[in-house]
């Protein structure tokens, strides 16, 4: 379950990122344009390839791990607080630059 | 022009149902969590199942309609009087969105492998069942982000046709 929680970890920190990064560095938005057609469609695209590679990745290095209620527990809300503030950051982020 | 008008709203009809029937399939979760039970845990497993596979319904069918026909709704809503409704509601939601089949497959997969674990100690059923109540309360946050959006578009329009 351990490389299901990192995969979802490294994609939620990945979201507002890419987000901000793509804004801010126009170079990167042209770059996810040229490849992927559309900004949004590269993001979606590099989300779904990360999510896999993280967790065949950390599938393949953690094949003795053990389940473990308490670790479960505290990934389970590492993730909970992960994904509000990624979704708090893309708010203010946008709130932010519109003020600007 | 018409089948723009009505492929667009079809999109957008989809978009919005399968988004409602994520949230409703975590609420059912929600509902299984609290009286959990040996029998229910099959319908905890086919009910956050059913909440990713809509999830990812509504990013297709939304990801659809917003490459191909939202483009021609964008300029009405950031020259109309609530542009906030494209640079900050849309923005925003476009990329929260993401979240949600990350964090629906999540607790898919924890439920399908896992759910003797959440049978049996309190403690992280309890910690479960509070990232599926913020899923469903992200999920539910995408409905009226989607509102704002159209709210902003409509007044647009409005104003355009002398109202």
């Amino acid at each position: 379950m351990k490389k299901y929680f990192i995969a979802a970890i490294v994609s939620i920190i990945y979201i507002p990122l890419i987000t901000i990064a793509a804004e801010l560095y126009a170079p990167l938005k042209d770059f996810l344009k040229s490849v992927f057609w559309h900004h949004w469609l590269g993001k979606s695209v590099i989300l779904i390839i990360l999510f896999i590679a993280v967790a065949f990745i950390s599938g393949a290095s953690l094949a003795k791990y053990e389940e473990d209620n308490n670790k479960d527990g505290k990934f389970l809300i590492g993730t909970l607080w992960l994904a509000t503030f990624s979704a708090l950051t893309v708010v203010l982020f946008f709130m932010i630059e519109y003020m600007k | 022009m018409t089948t723009f008008l009505i492929t667009s709203q079809i999109l957008v009809f989809f978009h919005l149902v399968f988004g409602e029937l994520t949230g409703v399939s975590l609420l059912w979760a929600i509902k299984e969590l609290v009286y959990i039970g040996q029998e229910r845990l099959k319908w905890l497993k086919i009910s956050l199942w059913a909440a990713f596979i809509n999830a990812v319904l509504a990013w297709i069918v939304g990801g659809t309609y917003y490459l191909f026909f939202y483009p021609l709704v964008k300029p009405v809503i950031k020259e109309g009087p609530q542009p906030w409704g494209h640079l900050i509601i849309m923005e925003a939601k476009e990329h929260i969105f993401l979240i949600l089949p990350v964090l629906t497959f999540l607790l898919a997969i924890f439920a399908a492998k896992r759910s003797h674990a959440l049978l049996e100690n309190p403690s992280l059923r309890k910690k479960f069942l509070w990232l599926t109540s913020l899923a469903t309360l992200l999920v539910f946050s995408m409905a009226i982000l989607g509102y704002l959006i159209t709210w902003g578009a409509r007044t647009a329009l409005w104003l355009k046709a002398g109202l």
